[in-house]
């Protein structure tokens, strides 16, 4: 019986070998292991799997980057949104868009647990909390 | 004395018409020794008995009576003496005990003045306390509408311009937000 260390050890490497050259979680390579474990069916597999599957969530929700906005940025300033991320955190980060008619207009990117926000939404807020 | 009765008598027997009555008393009229010396006798055993039974006791007795009112009366002497002592006595007494009477309900009365004094004192700083505690509860109570109140007109203000701005923005001004949005967070780094 494993430990609960030596599990998520060994779900570390696997997500390794599951990243690109990017430092992204790479879909294929995520298959490709999750084939390996079916076949080997290694001792708490389903131990590890959990593990696994927190490592490569955690992973994906470090390198992404969701913006929501209201008012269609050009792709230049995604672009440019990613460049300046990806610089900031030191990794590759890719960028999702999704439109939120709640921000009124502007952006709100959330990376991990990081949120960035300049929309007329959140200065309403700022705007009723200092009144 | 006896010329004269036996002029009387000769007087008498001169005078035949008025008998011999006169003289007969004359005659008659004298002391009889031998009476006189038996009623000096008879008197002075009748004194003496009566002496010795009659007023000897009553002596006696009067006496008694007269030593025992004398008694009585100096009894009676003392024990006005002794009334009017012990009715000084009570006077004294019941004027020490008024005046401690008087002193205990003077302690008393300054006693119970300094504990209703104290009483009031207390009573006034357990109001005051009461009425500032009150005063700061209504003043927290006030505070705390005046924020709810702001709150809701902060929400309300928030609401209606959020309405408004999204009826009133055109896609080209939220672009426009976003453009600046970007150069904003590009300014963060």
């Amino acid at each position: 019986m494993l430990s609960i260390k030596k599990i998520s050890t060994f779900a570390q490497q696997l997500l390794k070998h599951s990243l690109d050259s990017k430092g992204l979680v790479s879909p294929k390579l995520v298959q490709v292991t999750l084939q390996t474990l079916k076949l080997k069916k290694p001792a708490n597999h389903l131990a590890i799997l959990k593990s696994y599957k927190f490592q490569v969530l955690r992973k994906l929700q470090e390198t992404t980057a969701l913006v929501e906005y209201s008012g269609c940025p050009s792709e230049d300033q995604i672009s440019a949104i990613q460049k300046l991320l990806s610089k900031k955190y030191n990794r590759h980060i890719q960028v999702k868009t999704k439109e939120n008619p709640s921000l009124l207009a502007g952006i709100r990117v959330s990376v991990a647990d990081d949120v960035y926000e300049s929309s007329a939404n959140g200065r309403l807020g700022i705007l009723a909390k200092t009144v | 004395m006896d010329s004269l009765f036996i002029f009387a008598a000769t007087v008498a027997e001169n005078q035949q018409e008025t008998g011999n009555v006169v003289l007969d008393l004359a005659r008659q009229f004298g002391v009889n020794w031998s009476s006189f010396i038996a009623q000096v006798v008879n008197f002075t055993l009748l004194t003496f008995v009566l002496y010795r039974f009659a007023f000897k006791p009553v002596l006696k007795t009067l006496s008694e009576r007269q030593q025992k009112i004398a008694e009585g009366l100096q009894y009676a002497e003392e024990m006005k003496k002794k009334l009017s002592e012990a009715e000084k006595g009570k006077a004294e007494t019941l004027k020490k005990a008024s005046l401690e009477a008087q002193k205990l309900l003077n302690d008393a009365n300054e006693k119970a003045k300094a504990q209703l004094d104290k009483n009031t004192q207390e009573a006034s700083a357990k109001v005051e306390v009461i009425l500032q505690k009150a005063t700061e509860e209504t003043e927290r109570e006030r505070q705390k509408m005046i924020k709810e109140v702001q709150v809701e007109i902060s929400r309300l203000v928030v609401e209606t311009t959020a309405k408004v701005l999204a009826k009133k923005l055109s896609e080209k001004d939220r672009q426009d937000f976003s453009s600046q949005a970007t150069e904003e967070l590009k300014a963060l780094n």
